[in-house]
């Protein structure tokens, strides 16, 4: 055991006499006492119900949160009174600014509505009864063994940080649980779809490792997110877009149409969480461009790397005999990838003019 | 046309109206346990309903518990059962105090017996889907033995 | 500080030769040519879809996983075929072996908490609220009453949080059972949280609450985390919910209590299962659990704090009252005690019967119990 809080509740005798008191039928009801700001949310539009929206009113609004958060280091929701000698539960990210983004409670609301259960809702009877070639199978089997490591680590970036972002931030950290589940959906749907396949799962290689280190390893929370949000999740998105184009398998083009959904809500957050930063704190523009650029070289490791790039070209072509051939369609797939990225970076407020991977796709096209 | 509690036709018709009402469950989500349900009264009645992801697949009258593998029973005499499903049939829903979870709670008018506490644990796990089960007896005519 | 990559690509002379091969069309498909061994997989059951543990075959099954996963340092799925060790980047899982982290049934559990997920905002009857008239003493103490549960539940984030990314990939299914967890309690913090904004507001929070808390975010392991949070913790919670869904002042209430109960009951049996798991397949951790068991069930003793209990006397008893008090006071102490019962069946079950003996909870129980008859 790490913690032994200071006081020993179970020998305080204090403490006991309190609760025989109470079971006595003395009762203080000195809670019932607090002046609390008033609430009495109801919901705006019935139809979305009592969304968190309603909720951000006063003293229990996210509005109120402070730029550096100094007055609650404990669970305690926000808005309840705090009574002296709560303890301190370890947050080190007390910086609103940090992890915040406006668009979080929102697109918390957006995540439970929009649930789905791979399960059911995938037409797998469509994958137990393939109608392409053994190659193609193995060719997106393969896709979706990487996206199974591409998703476990987009859950991972969550799990790493959530715990310790001050409890201030709920709809916060309430997004990120969110973010979290639809990644461990995503892993599951993947690794599913390729087992059932038929062909099984494919490899793992190094040049995949080395990018999910990458963003694993970002050091910091605001580094996590621009390279899980803007990079990785963007990365996925256009994979899964692509699958969805190249395969006609129902079962595809259901898990395509639902994954995109899933890892859209990631990148808005990951951009608005870079406008509100940069908006606080601009200084810090430079350090997060220069982190992206160091993930992008490790996606560009990625991209350029045999095994994907022939993966890529397989599913393209659809064959193994035609796939050198569509080389030039997978650099134009790399072409909307680096648009597309460069574009959130500029909106994220993080455009660079050094990018590794418009270098690479550049390369590619001449 | 009036069914008749306790039955084994009562249960069968809550599993066909569970069925019939497929949106509603499968929105609740998948429900895997055997469930007992004992009227106690001058001639006891025990069933087995055994739920199997959206449906109640099985009803069957049992002469003693070691015939099916019950995940937990509930157990009441016939008057409690009455008053619950009366209860149900005055909303369509259970007023507060007539919810399985609070006769089977504080006081225990209802009786949860159990062996394993996973077992036990499943009444809390499907309460929705079983509590949804029993309401749809909101509008059958019933019996009373 | 971050991860440097080995290779920068825009100065990589291997890689830019390689890159103008592929531009010509050259692309090595060795990987094309390896054998797979075929794998035949199928619904067992439409209703259900695909599940995991129609996916249990072959390479894929848990049961084809050694105790303890050596070959794998990075994120691939259990069944891919490994990059050679040295050319694999070591992301650094720290919880590689079975039993740190594995439950019975856990596939079981994840395809469950899929199916029964649910929504706070629109799945709650809010719009019924101004149906029912509450009294003023009633909703206050009701928003006493979450006022703590929004407190406690985010713990139940963080504690599976801190550990998920410190499991091998190989442990897929505990990783996702624990995130959907991880968005069920927030759920409920939800849920709490909107109700008392819908009504009083929020009141006080709880000191010694927040030590139990702590008590849990800082457990030494998993597995210790694990036991304070899922078996001791949440069973504690469970119990009051149901005590809570019974005292409730209306069906919006009653509703809520009916769903957040659903997803409650599911993580107690989770932990229930790798407590069993862990003593069934590593009975020398016995000593260890038990030692922190004690120092936990002490804790523990924090979630009784004076505004709950009497939050929840008030509710009980309808008013306060001398007669509602009394009442009140009947309902809180039977559900306490079955609050401990249930717990030390639980623990028996999973493996751990002498909790019932050496438990500090039935002695604090009998003092309390003395301390009213004296």
């Amino acid at each position: 055991m790490s913690y032994y809080a200071r006081d020993d509740f179970f020998n305080n005798p204090e403490v006991l006499n309190r609760s025989v008191e109470i079971l006595k039928g003395h009762l203080q009801l000195d809670w019932m006492k607090i002046d609390v700001p008033e609430a009495g949310c109801r919901p705006v539009d019935p139809r979305r119900g009592l969304t968190f929206d309603d909720t951000n009113v006063g003293a229990y609004g996210w509005d109120a949160i402070p730029e550096k958060i100094r007055h609650n280091y404990s669970m305690a929701p926000r808005g309840a009174e705090l009574p002296p000698g709560l303890p301190h539960l370890g947050y080190d990210i007390n910086r609103k600014s940090e992890v915040w983004s406006e668009n979080a409670p929102a697109l918390y609301e957006e995540s439970k509505s929009r649930h789905w259960v791979p399960s059911r809702e995938v037409p797998w009877d469509a994958v137990e009864k393939v109608a392409h070639s053994e190659e193609f199978e193995r060719g997106l089997a393969q896709l979706y063994t990487d996206l199974t490591s591409m998703a476990t680590c987009l859950g991972d970036i969550p799990s790493k940080w959530v715990w310790r972002i001050n409890q201030e931030m709920i709809e916060l950290k309430m997004w990120q649980c969110t973010w979290m589940f639809d990644a461990a959906q995503l892993a599951d749907v993947f690794r599913k779809r390729a087992i059932a396949g038929g062909t099984g799962l494919g490899r793992d290689h190094a040049p995949l490792g080395e990018l999910l280190k990458s963003v694993f390893d970002s050091g910091n929370y605001p580094c996590a997110s621009a390279s899980a949000n803007l990079l990785l999740s963007g990365l996925m998105q256009t994979l899964l877009r692509h699958v969805g184009s190249v395969s006609s398998n129902e079962a595809d083009q259901t898990i395509a149409r639902f994954g995109v959904q899933d890892l859209s809500r990631s990148l808005a957050y990951g951009i608005g969480h870079m406008q509100y930063l940069l908006s606080k704190r601009p200084h810090e523009a430079p350090a997060l461009s220069g982190h992206l650029d160091e993930v992008e070289n490790a996606l560009v490791g990625l991209l350029g790397g045999s095994l994907f790039i022939s993966t890529l070209a397989l599913v393209t072509a659809g064959s193994r005999a035609e796939a050198g051939g569509a080389v030039p369609r997978v650099t134009a797939l790399y072409r909307v990838m680096a648009d597309e990225h460069a574009a959130r970076r500029r909106a994220a407020g993080i455009g660079s003019e050094a990018s590794p991977l418009e270098a690479f796709v550049r390369e590619l096209e001449a | 046309m009036a069914i008749k509690f306790p039955s084994l036709e009562f249960f069968q018709e809550l599993a066909r109206r569970m069925e019939e009402n497929a949106a509603e469950f499968e929105k609740l989500g998948f429900c895997d346990t055997v469930m007992g349900v004992k009227v106690d009264g001058d001639t006891p009645h025990l069933y087995a309903l055994t739920f199997d992801v959206f449906d109640c697949k099985d009803v069957r009258e049992l002469s003693s518990p070691e015939e099916a593998e019950l995940d937990f029973t509930l157990e009441a005499p016939l008057p409690l059962w009455r008053e619950m499903f009366e209860s149900i049939q005055k909303n369509g829903h259970p007023e507060p105090t007539y919810t399985l979870n609070s006769l089977s709670h504080v006081g225990d008018r209802m009786k949860v017996v159990y062996d394993d506490p996973e077992g036990h644990d499943k009444l809390y796990r499907f309460m929705a889907t079983l509590q949804a089960f029993m309401d749809q007896a909101s509008d059958l005519e019933i019996e009373w033995a | 500080m971050s991860y440097y990559g080995t290779n920068d690509f825009s100065h990589n002379s291997d890689f830019n030769l390689r890159i103008r091969d592929i531009k010509k069309g050259n692309l090595d498909f060795g990987w094309l040519d390896e054998a797979r061994e075929t794998v035949e997989v199928r619904r067992r059951d439409p209703r259900r879809g695909l599940t995991l543990e129609d996916c249990e075959v072959g390479p894929y099954a848990i049961d084809n996983t050694p105790e303890i996963v050596r070959e794998n340092r990075g994120l691939a799925p259990r069944g891919a075929i490994l990059a050679e060790g040295a050319e694999q980047p070591d992301l650094g899982p720290s919880l590689n072996k079975k039993t740190d982290v594995w439950g019975y049934r856990v596939q079981r559990y994840w395809e469950e908490a899929m199916s029964r997920q649910w929504n706070v905002s629109t799945d709650i009857p809010w719009q019924d609220m101004d149906k029912h008239e509450i009294p003023d003493d009633i909703e206050i103490a009701f928003c006493q009453l979450c006022t703590l549960l929004s407190e406690v539940e985010m713990i139940a984030t963080d504690l599976p949080a801190k550990w998920s990314h410190h499991m091998n990939s190989y442990f897929q299914e505990v990783k996702g059972f624990i995130a959907t967890q991880a968005i069920d309690e927030a759920r409920h913090a939800e849920a709490f949280r909107k109700r008392a904004l819908a009504g009083a507001g929020l009141y006080r929070a709880s000191v010694r609450g927040e030590h139990a808390l702590k008590g849990i975010l800082e457990a030494d392991s998993y597995s210790e985390g694990s036991v304070f949070l899922h078996v001791l913790g949440e069973g504690f919670i469970l119990t009051l919910f149901r005590s809570s869904e019974f005292i409730s002042p209306t069906p919006v209430e009653q509703r809520m209590f009916q769903l957040v109960m659903q997803d409650e009951a599911r993580h107690v049996s989770y932990g229930l299962q790798h407590l069993k798991y862990l003593m069934d397949n590593c009975p020398e951790i016995r000593p260890q659990i038990n030692g922190f068991l004690d120092e936990a069930e002490r804790h523990l003793t924090g979630l009784f704090n004076p505004d709950q209990l009497e939050s929840m006397i008030v509710l009980g008893g309808k008013g306060t009252s001398p007669e509602c008090i009394r009442r009140g006071i009947e309902v809180v102490g039977a559900f306490q005690g079955k609050q401990i019962e249930e717990y030390f069946h639980r623990a028996e079950r999973a493996g751990l019967p002498e909790r019932r003996e050496r438990s500090p909870l039935l002695e604090l129980q009998q003092r309390m119990i003395a301390g009213v008859l004296a």
